[in-house]
């Protein structure tokens, strides 16, 4: 009897989610991508180091309370800073990260566009055939062909 | 992280381990920071006139695991001679933080930084590393990586002989 009590209580545990946690929506792996290993710089997705290991789990922690994505990104930049983030944050400095490359293209784009203006309209018409004599030439040729008649 | 980026490429050479290491005696750049324990805040200032054992660590580096041990054993020697060992745990969670500390029972000062920065102005490198700051507030000695005991105590003796 004793026995079934303890593998019922131990399946309750199993299956039942603490007080209040909704499973969360968003997946541990998705997050990986979204988060940087600050010590080796590198996507904590791909990162083996000691401190990867610890935020992940971490984040697995988090996940497995129900929480938010947007709650455990808030929860780690308060503990490791804003570096943490794979993607600059749309405020501040780092809103500069965001708009520069559009500035750059639109930039690149206007410059082309000049360009290609200013290259079709440059084009000469063709020099006229023959080449122009002044009259002292003129005159000077026509003495000539008298002299050689 | 741009920013940060930024800042790096200003800061470079401009570091506290890299003055140390040109021979320079650099003033301890001041911060105030979250004690680890959550009980309020603590600067560096507070410290003037005594001698700082100032380790940056953090609960999941190894060699801060070999190191703990020694900087509570200084911290409890050296107490009466004017020698504060103070550890800024860094790039960590702080409830991993307060974990190790008290896996490892040390009752010296931690404080907690959340990010980089501080360590990057200091030019830490890696975890862990110590500075010793002497009485009048300038940065005499950097320890990359896990100090000895030899080392530690063969640097403090002449600065506990000395005034500021």
């Amino acid at each position: 009897m004793s026995r079934l009590l303890v593998i019922a209580a131990v399946l309750t545990l199993a299956f039942v989610q603490p007080a209040g946690a909704a499973p969360a929506t968003w997946s541990v792996a998705e997050l990986e991508n979204e988060v940087m290993c600050t010590v080796c710089h590198q996507l904590l997705s791909q990162s083996q180091s000691a401190f990867a290991d610890g935020v992940r789990k971490q984040i697995q922690q988090k996940h497995d309370l129900g929480w938010s994505k947007q709650r455990t990104l808030d929860w780690l930049v308060q503990q490791y800073g804003e570096e943490v983030l794979a993607a600059p944050p749309k405020h501040g400095f780092d809103l500069l990260a965001w708009v520069i490359p559009g500035l750059v293209l639109l930039g690149g784009a206007g410059i082309a566009a000049a360009l290609a203006v200013t290259w079709s309209r440059g084009r000469r018409p063709p020099p006229p055939p023959g080449v122009a004599v002044d009259a002292a030439m003129d005159a000077r040729i026509d003495a000539d062909l008298e002299r050689d008649e | 992280m741009v920013g940060l980026f930024v800042k790096s490429l200003i800061d470079n050479g401009t570091t506290v381990s890299a003055l140390v290491a040109d021979g320079k005696r650099p003033a301890a750049p001041a911060f105030t920071l979250e004690k680890l324990d959550g009980s309020g805040s603590m600067s560096l200032a507070r410290l003037r006139g005594k001698i700082v054992v100032l380790n940056f660590w953090a609960s999941w580096c190894g060699p801060c695991k070999d190191e703990a041990p020694l900087l509570q054993q200084i911290s409890v020697q050296y107490r009466g001679q004017g020698v504060v060992v103070l550890g800024i745990d860094s790039q960590d969670a702080s409830s991993d933080g307060r974990a190790f500390a008290a896996r490892y029972k040390l009752t010296y000062p931690l404080l907690h930084t959340p990010g980089s920065d501080l360590s990057h102005r200091w030019g830490v490198t890696g975890y862990p590393e110590t500075f010793l700051i002497d009485r009048a507030g300038r940065v005499v000695r950097h320890f990359p990586g896990a100090v000895s005991g030899s080392d530690l105590t063969e640097a403090l003796k002449p600065m506990i002989g000395r005034a500021a």
